[in-house]
């Protein structure tokens, strides 16, 4: 005697167990990554950090050259 | 062709398709969950004015998105980002495309980069322009600026690094009249509940409120125009039954950041929408779920939503204590909220929400509160129970107050904060990983949740079904033991947790706890669609004209 499960699979394959996901959370998101390939996490923290860096390195520098600015050292 | 899912539809008979011949014009780049409205308007209008586009689901990842374009890059590559922590991600696809040589104008939208453009300019150096805001008239003044070689850089509506220096162009007004606009382009197949078509519209863009935590009002209120617009019900009527007609949809899904139902006006907006539905004979054959806050929910207002198909209702609930709601600036009480559950409950309506179980005005003392809150709500197994922590994304109220307060934490895609009592931290820290199997998107407050959905369309659509009772009761019986262990778990370990003892977040016991409700929650779901297979099947083959049962008050 089939299972209920294969006999939803036989007449009536849409109605398999599908549940719909949602990947609009920062938990899911984060969950995904610890559950998949540990390669693909690092490379996603690697491409974080990066980003980060470049962000407030030019943060930085921005204050930098607004310092220089004010304090007359450029023509700008 | 599109990219979403292995089988497709056609395409709509207006715009272009991208052959195998000729690159197109813009390639969409986005999560595509539930449909994406926000890259299907975008394309809608692109494909109005003649311009041809693909849209790609990210989650393809780089390596076969970069194979596909390289051999014919595209004019423009738009990258849809709703939320800061998918940056990374974006960031790794940009600089493989980069990286295979390909060398199309790359811009990005969303709320984030609306808001944060200089610091995605200055952070993803592949960019060359944020387009901000509403992006559908701005998008096609770029396609049109780049198709010419005229300076792009005129273009109202974007931002962009001219020198290491960030400049904005005037901004674009929000689009005013959402009935002007084309519907969305959706060459994709819908997703389904059960065996029912479902995808996303909205009746509305824009919210009035001004929740600390939520970037969707200076996202609206930033830019110039009205901020909530609503689209006439009879035009919201006429894309139902398009979906219905074309792709055979039973399950809309409303997506609108707020449904609109503020006020006499509101009132009288979703009065005429419900009329209008029953009139067009779809209320016999669909559902819906709409969003929307507790203050809304009238007895009288949402019974007559309900005998037009409503059958879910989203709330951001998002804290049962007054001092949460006062720090989340909701407006809100909890008195207000419990009532709103209470009203639909009483009218057999399905409810989900929105909570924050951790914000950051959280204690030790306030968790368990709001657990009592949960307990009060969804202690009956009404919902399977949800949460998760308030986050400071960029351009919130709530990130520049842990600025000042010298409490926020993380980086540029994870940002974070300090709670005042910081032990809460290490508990938090602790409680995340634990109960991973039964929050998150995967957990089985989701599965069961679903299942909870997909009952509700089954008893609204399918007429002479057989042990709807017994499933309902058993359904019902496992949501309230679920939802019981967790707020046993989340009480106990807190107060353990402040004696210094830790062992109460066990991950190994939580995962296999959640492992046998699942098993059980699968084993009776799928007794009763099997017991009523041949039912379901001929209802999600062709069920025009049915019925709709009447809901079962509980």
């Amino acid at each position: 005697m089939p299972s209920a499960e294969e006999r939803i699979a036989e007449f009536a394959p849409g109605w398999s167990w599908n549940v719909r996901r949602c990947m609009a959370t920062d938990w899911a998101v984060n969950y995904a990554v610890e559950q998949g390939d540990p390669a693909l996490r690092n490379q996603l923290i690697a491409v974080t950090l990066e980003t980060t860096a470049a962000a407030y390195r030019a943060l930085a520098e921005g204050a930098a050259k607004a310092a220089a600015i004010v304090s007359g050292r450029t023509g700008g | 062709m599109a990219s979403f899912g292995p089988r497709r539809h056609p395409a709509p008979a207006t715009g272009r398709d991208a052959s195998a011949h000729a690159a197109p014009d813009v390639v969409l780049i986005g999560y595509q969950d539930q449909g994406n409205l926000g890259m299907g308007y975008l394309a809608a209008v692109l494909r109005q004015h003649g311009r041809v586009v693909d849209m790609i689901d990210i989650r393809e990842g780089p390596e076969r998105i970069a194979a596909r374009l390289a051999s014919r890059p595209p004019l423009i590559i738009g990258f849809s980002l709703i939320f800061q922590y998918f940056l990374p991600q974006y960031r790794q696809l940009a600089k493989r495309l980069r990286d295979v040589g390909i060398n199309s104008h790359f811009t990005i939208g969303g709320h984030y980069p609306s808001l944060c453009h200089d610091e995605i300019l200055q952070g993803f150096p592949e960019i060359d322009s944020v387009v901000r805001y509403e992006g559908e008239f701005t998008l096609l003044n770029l396609v049109e600026q780049l198709s010419i070689a005229s300076d792009w850089r005129q273009t109202p509506g974007i931002a962009y690094l001219n020198d290491g220096q960030v400049v904005v162009t005037e901004p674009r007004s929000l689009v005013q009249d959402l009935d002007a606009l084309p519907l969305p382009y959706r060459p994709y197949q819908p997703e389904q509940i059960g065996g029912f078509a479902t995808l996303p519209l909205l009746a509305s863009r824009g919210c009035a409120r001004r929740c600390s935590f939520c970037s969707i009002h200076t996202f609206y209120r930033t830019a110039p125009g009205k901020v909530v617009r609503v689209r006439k019900p009879a035009k919201v009527v006429e894309e139902m039954l398009h979906l219905h007609n074309t792709y055979g949809v039973r399950v809309f899904l409303f997506q609108d950041d707020d449904f609109p139902l503020w006020g006499k006006v509101g009132r009288r907006w979703a009065d005429e929408l419900a009329d209008r539905i029953r009139d067009s004979g779809l209320t016999d054959r669909t559902v819906w779920k709409i969003s929307c806050r507790g203050e809304y929910v009238d007895r009288e207002l949402f019974s007559n939503l309900r005998d037009a198909g409503l059958f879910l209702v989203y709330m951001g609930i998002e804290s049962g204590v007054e001092q949460g709601l006062k720090v989340l600036n909701k407006e809100m009480t909890v008195q207000e909220n419990l009532a709103a559950v209470q009203t639909l409950k009483q009218l057999g309506i399905l409810f989900s929400y929105g909570f924050m179980l951790f914000d950051p005005s959280s204690t030790f003392a306030s968790v368990r509160e709001n657990t009592g809150f949960l307990r009060q709500i969804v202690g009956d197994g009404a919902a399977a129970a949800t949460f998760c922590r308030m986050l400071p994304y960029g351009g919130t109220p709530i990130r520049d107050l842990l600025q000042q307060e010298g409490r926020l934490r993380g980086d540029l895609t994870h940002p974070d904060y300090d709670f005042l009592d910081r032990r809460l931290n290490d508990y938090h820290r602790l409680f995340n990983q634990a109960v991973g199997p039964w929050i998150h998107n995967e957990g089985i407050s989701n599965e069961l949740n679903y299942a909870w959905d997909e009952l509700e369309t089954v008893r609204r659509l399918v007429p002479g079904i057989h042990g709807l009772d017994a499933y309902t009761t058993a359904l019902r019986s496992l949501t309230k033991e679920s939802n019981e262990k967790l707020f046993q778990l989340v009480e106990e370990s807190t107060l353990a947790f402040e004696r210094g003892d830790n062992s109460l977040l066990d991950p190994a016991a939580v995962r296999i706890y959640c492992e046998q409700i699942e098993s059980r929650l699968i084993s009776m779901r799928n007794d009763f669609v099997a017991e009523n297979i041949y039912l379901l099947k001929d209802a999600s083959a062709n069920g025009a004209n049915r019925p709709v049962m009447a809901p079962q008050i509980h």
